[in-house]
């Protein structure tokens, strides 16, 4: 906040370009996190799997649904995040970076598990936003030029 | 100006030193300390040898020359009367006593991460096998100077005044017994004896009248222009025209504003990794334009994760020394002419504990350093400052008309040389033209052609050369007139990494934080040593549990977590990136490929475009 003619007026933050786009990419990764879910969990028999047991499902279905526990419960965050570019709240950014991280953990989980092929556009993606939501233009408009740390 | 002036300048400009509360040693005579010591060689692959015992040694003695091996290290040793002996009194007892009224309050650890207590630890657990000054050395130490003190109460400084490039530097030396910086406020050593210097510039101006305008502290071996303030700048703090020193607690070190000071000691050893690290730090932020937060940008980043922290505590809260203070300084010892003892002398002050990192060791007098060479800050003491490149206010105008007029007259000698060249160039030109068309006169037409090429290209270069030295002059032209009103450059301009004390904020950690800091290096040995112990199946995983338990514990604790949620995330952003590339290589390549050629294409066309 800061004084101006006896009045406390909250301290406006510029949203530059760079936000904004961050912040649609977030909305992007969002959507393409159910959409391959979707397209990964759809050419299954779910019915008839759930008779069965675990153990029997093929590997291709169960990679098909770690990949979808790892990414639609991720889509809820990721979309907070992006509200959160909206009105360039810290706790967005610090929510967008957590998810960065905990998706390449989950992927690299997988990765030297059953390396499904499925993640590496994840991947990919993830380490794009991972970079860009560091670089210097992002976190100033979040953290200021004298910020150190967060919160 | 005679020895009278100065003694008079020297006690004009006198510092106020203000100590931390719980010092127990204050600015001594030399003559004194001498006499409370003996004179000791130690030869390479020999016991130390007895040169002159105590009470025997005095000054003049000191100063005689002991011819000896190349190798050997002459020093003093402390060796107090026996009515002084102090071996009766409990250790612990008295190093409590020796810091009374002293709280450490947030201590070195909680200021700094993990890398840097490790390497604490490694170094502490290295006074084992180092040399070090024994323990027992400090409390005697406290007790005999107590005792001197009862005997006859005098705080005194050793002091000279030198003439430099039209500057008077006033030096004052100061000595003291011991420096207990480890054994009384958990810093780096102990030694005995301790040399600290302060210095104050004065401009002599033609009425006589003689002004100060800059003074420097030395403080843990720095110099350059980090070590001096101008008289007015703000962080200076005078009493009427004496200057406020803040004396670090044990360590002496001189400082220019009350606090804790953050102090980082270099292992040689580990230089290549910080060079490394720093290496890394600077392609990080630099060219891969990721966010550099201010604090590391200060000097707390990366690369000091290897260096070892220790606090400095300077907060003035204790004893005052100075003119209209507590204490007053006694008459000073004068250095000019330098004394037989400072410039004969050139071992160590105190104990040669044969600490290869020597941080142990005594310090060597005014004159010397450790290794026998003079030190700058007393052969050039304007250098040592990084004065060595002002002139003195009082002479600053004259400098730079001279300066002006030496360009000018570079300028004219270039403007002659330049038409003399284009003359020549012109006359080149013409017979260039003349001989073009005709085929007899290729070879010469050939070489002509090389000689416009070189004479062009000088041309070029002398023109050049001209209007830099111009613009020059207009640079020089506007600061003699700033100089003529009375203008100077900001107070600050030649400070680029002002060494501060610790905000109140970063002081402000709770006690849960402090034992946190204290215990967590030990905590996760013991941890990890229960896990091999009695569960090593789960070895791979529980080691990596407890690493991530204890950084996010860390983080919290230090209010970093955004930093570390960074860090963890960009290093697996960094290990997945290289599973891509390991996975994908070929198609990374010809990928990279592709957008070179789409690039090249792209500006070729818009080349054609234009």
């Amino acid at each position: 906040m800061t004084v101006e003619q006896g009045t406390l007026v909250p301290r406006r933050r510029s949203r530059p370009w760079t936000v904004r786009a961050v912040g649609l990419l977030l909305l992007l990764q969002a959507a393409g996190y159910v959409a391959l879910s979707v397209y990964l969990l759809l050419p299954f028999d779910w019915g008839a799997t759930a008779e069965h047991d675990f153990a029997t499902m093929p590997l291709q279905q169960i990679d098909a649904l770690y990949i979808s526990i790892i990414l639609i419960p991720a889509a809820v965050p990721v979309v907070l995040s992006a509200i959160g570019f909206l009105f360039l709240l810290r706790a967005g950014w610090l929510l967008a970076m957590t998810m960065q991280g905990a998706t390449l953990l989950g992927c690299l989980l997988l990765y030297f598990d059953t390396r499904p092929l499925a993640i590496f556009p994840v991947m990919l993606y993830c380490i794009v936003m991972a970079f860009y939501l560091n670089s210097s233009d992002v976190r100033i408009a979040f953290y200021g030029e004298a910020a150190g740390h967060g919160p | 100006m005679g020895l009278e002036a100065d003694v008079a300048l020297l006690r004009r400009f006198e510092p106020v030193i203000r100590y931390t509360r719980g010092e127990r040693f204050f600015p001594m005579d030399v003559e004194r300390y001498v006499g409370l010591c003996s004179l000791w060689a130690q030869r390479p692959n020999q016991k130390a040898a007895c040169l002159i015992p105590q009470p025997e040694l005095t000054l003049e003695r000191l100063a005689q020359p002991y011819p000896d091996a190349f190798q050997a290290v002459h020093y003093l040793k402390l060796d107090p009367p026996a009515s002084t002996d102090q071996k009766d009194a409990a250790p612990d007892k008295v190093l409590a006593e020796q810091r009374g009224g002293f709280r450490a309050g947030l201590g070195r650890l909680a200021r700094v991460g993990y890398v840097s207590r490790l390497t604490d630890a490694v170094f502490s657990l290295s006074l084992l096998a180092r040399g070090r000054v024994p323990g027992r050395l400090a409390t005697e130490a406290a007790g005999l100077y107590r005792l001197l003190m009862a005997e006859e109460e005098t705080y005194s400084y050793h002091a000279r005044a030198i003439r430099q490039n039209d500057w008077i530097v006033l030096q004052y030396w100061f000595l003291y017994l011991f420096n207990n910086w480890r054994s009384g406020f958990f810093g780096a050593n102990d030694h005995e004896a301790d040399w600290e210097m302060i210095s104050v510039y004065l401009s002599e101006w033609p009425t006589g009248e003689i002004t100060p305008e800059w003074v420097a502290f030395a403080s843990h071996d720095q110099s350059g222009d980090e070590v001096r303030r101008r008289w007015d700048d703000p962080e200076l703090q005078k009493v009427g025209v004496h200057p406020v020193v803040y004396a670090g607690a044990g360590s002496h070190a001189s400082y220019f504003t009350a606090g804790e000071y953050l102090t980082e000691l270099d292992l040689p050893f580990l230089s290549p990794l910080i060079r490394l690290v720093e290496e890394l730090h600077e392609i990080w932020h630099r060219r891969l334009r990721q966010y550099q937060a201010v604090e590391s940008s200060s000097g707390q980043g990366a690369s000091n994760i290897f260096r070892i922290p220790f606090v400095d505590y300077a907060r003035g809260d204790g004893l005052s020394i100075g003119p209209g203070h507590e204490k007053e300084w006694a008459q000073p010892h004068i250095l000019s002419p330098t004394p037989a003892w400072v410039a004969s002398y050139h071992g160590l002050w105190g104990l040669y504990a044969r600490d290869p990192f020597s941080a142990e060791d005594a310090p060597a007098g005014p004159m010397y350093d450790r290794d026998g060479s003079v030190r700058r800050a007393w052969y050039d003491p304007l250098g040592w400052a990084g004065l060595d490149k002002e002139p003195p206010p009082s002479t600053a105008l004259s400098v730079v008309l001279a300066r002006q007029e030496e360009l000018t007259s570079q300028d004219t000698e270039l403007q002659v040389r330049i038409e003399e060249k284009s003359q020549e160039l012109m006359g080149l030109g013409v017979e260039v033209a003349a001989m073009r068309g005709e085929p007899h006169m290729n070879e010469r037409y050939e070489a002509h052609q090389e000689r416009v090429r070189e004479l062009s290209e000088k041309v070029d270069q002398l023109r050049a050369e001209q209007a830099a030295g111009q613009a020059l002059m207009q640079s020089l032209q506007g600061y003699g007139m700033e100089l003529q009103a009375g203008k100077r450059a900001p107070a600050r301009a030649h400070i680029q990494r002002a060494h501060q004390p610790a905000s109140s904020q970063s002081l402000r950690a709770s006690r849960l934080a402090e034992l946190w800091a204290a215990g967590s290096i030990g905590l996760m040995l013991l941890a990890l040593v229960s896990l091999l112990l009695f569960r090593q199946e789960y070895l791979v995983g529980g080691l990596a549990a407890i690493l991530v338990l204890f950084l996010f514990l860390e983080a919290a604790f230090r209010g970093r977590l955004t930093r570390l949620v960074t860090s963890v995330t960009l290093g697996l952003a960094v290990i997945t990136a290289l599973v891509l590339l390991y996975e994908f290589f070929w198609q990374v390549l010809i990928v990279v490929v592709l957008v070179i050629g789409a690039y090249i294409l792209w500006a070729n066309l818009r080349e054609l475009r234009r």
